[in-house]
């Protein structure tokens, strides 16, 4: 290749350079990234100017040059197109590199001061003809072609950053698809949402939940809700109104005249062989006094899924559907006298899914639950139901009360107060029977009724 | 640091891509979808912003050919459904019962209330 196609290329090379770089300022208007571009483009023109007149040196020795639209000057600064077309055979001057007044101006300024719009103009004028496609077509290639220009050979071009494509993460997860598509419920006021989307995700695994907490706070609701989302067939059973065992999980046996004695299955059989999938509550498990509901379910909620109706050899043994969800309640703490034992270690262990210890709501979530469940209540008597119920847990925990206002206690006041009832009476009805009248002027009886007291009217 | 781009995928998507890679257009997928979620609020509209997303993010190539009619891809469909998909579109028309029951109750008390009132106008009326 001859040295004047290699120069050739060279411009052409450096052409695309600045037609790169016009098309930053276009894209661009950000003061930094402008700086560099004026000056990458400054240099650039430069050295441009520099192997244009290496071209004409080369022309001018073997005397073969003849004017052209080819002949094309730059400034650093400012560019000039200069074209005698009037006579073709006229050579090439030498002073091609004169600069214009606009020119000349612009070199006293710093390369911040250039107007974009300017150095647009310049180059929609340079690169008008011959130029035009590389100007517009810069593809993919170009890019890395110029991102990976060696700085060695040519003139310096700023760091070329290309942008790194982000990595593209599908969340497809049963929980990712849940919180994408389920709203939570308005009920369901507990300050974590992930809890909501964990239960769903518990329910469709079929691992088993326990949910522990304070009466009143929303155990039994929050099962209630699930089970009517995940639209299963609900049934609840209350293990402290528990009299035979045996019959409330396997079944009785009954008698009639015209059949004469017969196995009558119960009602969690029928729970645990539905079809669709059951939802069952199992409500308050620490109230059965017996002890024996526990044992007698152990199998049902470990890796065994099934129940034998007796316990001869060749005992009718039931199993449990795949869909089946056991969801249960407990109340654990010293002021619940009515819990015959706190829950057995292996028991625990079968609720896979996970042990949910609910507490109180938030105040806020609290009164929006108020207004809510009693659409007539007024914002301000909500709030004030909800303030006391917040100022007696905070006595619970610092232990010097033994019982706290529920959710439940806070709603039978707000029902009674859109009833007609003043606030004051409301609470004093509702909350001072869970305290006992004891002699004396420190009394929890006493803590109470101050603190409604402080309520006013 | 080049942060992640992060895709939801809802119940539907699944089976909305299947179909689009044999080249049926988003308001047929529409048909085919009304038929296993026939509850579901979904549209056109929200299977070509899908589609017009894995063209984005490389993952479905454009114009492809249709390889399969409306009636192939119904059947096909029924038997690719996933239970996790059933539960999740279970829940979402579950939660949206939820949420009008929740307004049936309201509405409900104010008509009530409403029948109350006039009660009492008509009781005052005629001086009872």
């Amino acid at each position: 290749m001859s040295s004047r196609r290699v120069l050739e290329a060279n411009v052409a090379e450096k052409v695309k350079q600045i037609a790169f770089y016009r098309k930053h300022i276009e894209n661009y208007g950000e003061e930094d990234r402008y700086a560099d571009i004026v000056n990458s483009y400054r240099d650039i023109i430069t050295q441009l100017n520099r192997d244009i007149q290496e071209i004409k040196e080369e022309y001018r020795a073997t005397e073969t040059l003849k004017y052209s639209k080819d002949d094309v000057s730059l400034s650093p600064d400012g560019v000039s197109k200069e074209k005698d077309m009037s006579d073709e055979s006229e050579t090439y001057r030498d002073d091609v590199g004169g600069m214009p007044e606009s020119s000349v101006l612009a070199e006293d300024r710093s390369p911040r001061d250039v107007d974009a719009y300017t150095v647009k103009r310049e180059f929609r004028e340079l690169f008008e003809d011959e130029y035009r496609d590389i100007r517009f077509e810069l593809d993919l290639e170009d890019w890395t072609n110029l991102a990976n220009y060696d700085n060695e050979n040519g003139p310096y071009i700023g760091e070329l950053v290309v942008e790194e494509e982000p990595e593209l993460v599908i969340d497809d997860s049963i929980i990712g698809k849940l919180k994408a598509s389920v709203d939570i419920p308005e009920e369901f006021k507990f300050s974590n949402d992930m809890t909501f989307y964990t239960m769903l995700r518990n329910v469709f695994r079929g691992k088993n939940i326990l949910v522990t907490g304070p009466s009143g706070c929303g155990k039994s609701s929050l099962g209630k809700i699930l089970a009517s989302i995940t639209n299963k067939p609900f049934y609840s059973f209350n293990f402290g109104d528990t009299m035979n065992p045996s019959a409330k999980i396997l079944g009785d046996t009954k008698f009639s005249k015209e059949e004469g004695t017969w196995f009558k299955p119960s009602r969690f059989v029928s729970a645990i062989t539905d079809n669709s999938g059951a939802f069952i509550m199992l409500d308050e498990i620490t109230r059965d006094r017996t002890g024996d509901l526990a044992n007698i379910l152990m199998p049902v909620l470990d890796g065994q899924k099934s129940l034998a109706l007796d316990e001869s050899e060749d005992a009718d043994v039931v199993s449990l559907n795949d869909g089946a969800f056991f969801y249960a309640t407990a109340n654990i703490g010293r002021e619940y006298l009515g819990c015959a034992h706190d829950l057995d270690r292996a028991w625990k262990d079968r609720f896979c899914g996970g042990l949910y210890e609910l507490d109180y709501l938030p105040q806020q979530k609290e009164q929006e639950l108020l207004e809510l469940r009693v659409p007539k209540i007024k914002p301000l008597a909500a709030k004030r139901i909800t303030e006391f119920a917040r100022k007696i847990r905070g006595l619970y925990s610092e232990e010097e009360l033994n019982v706290a206002v529920s959710t439940r206690m806070c709603l039978t006041a707000a029902e009674l107060v859109v009833d007609g009832m003043k606030l004051v009476d409301a609470l004093k009805h509702t909350v001072l029977p869970f305290y006992p009248v004891q002699a004396g002027d420190d009394t929890e009886r006493v803590k109470v009724l101050q603190a409604i007291q402080s309520m006013g009217d | 640091m080049v942060r992640a781009k992060i895709r939801k995928t809802f119940y539907w998507h699944k089976v909305a891509k299947l179909l689009l890679e044999h080249g049926l257009m988003p308001k047929d997928i529409n048909i085919i979808l009304k038929r296993v979620f026939p509850q579901a609020n979904i549209n056109g509209r929200h299977i070509g912003a899908y589609k017009r997303r894995l063209i984005d993010d490389g993952l479905l190539v454009k114009n492809l050919p249709k390889t399969i009619s409306v009636n192939e891809g119904m059947h096909m469909v029924e038997g690719l459904l996933g239970a996790e998909d059933q539960f999740i579109y279970n829940c979402v028309i579950g939660s949206q019962k939820r949420t009008l029951k929740c307004y049936e109750y309201k509405l409900t008390l104010l008509t009530v209330e409403a029948d109350d009132d006039i009660e009492g106008w008509l009781r005052q009326i005629n001086g009872d």
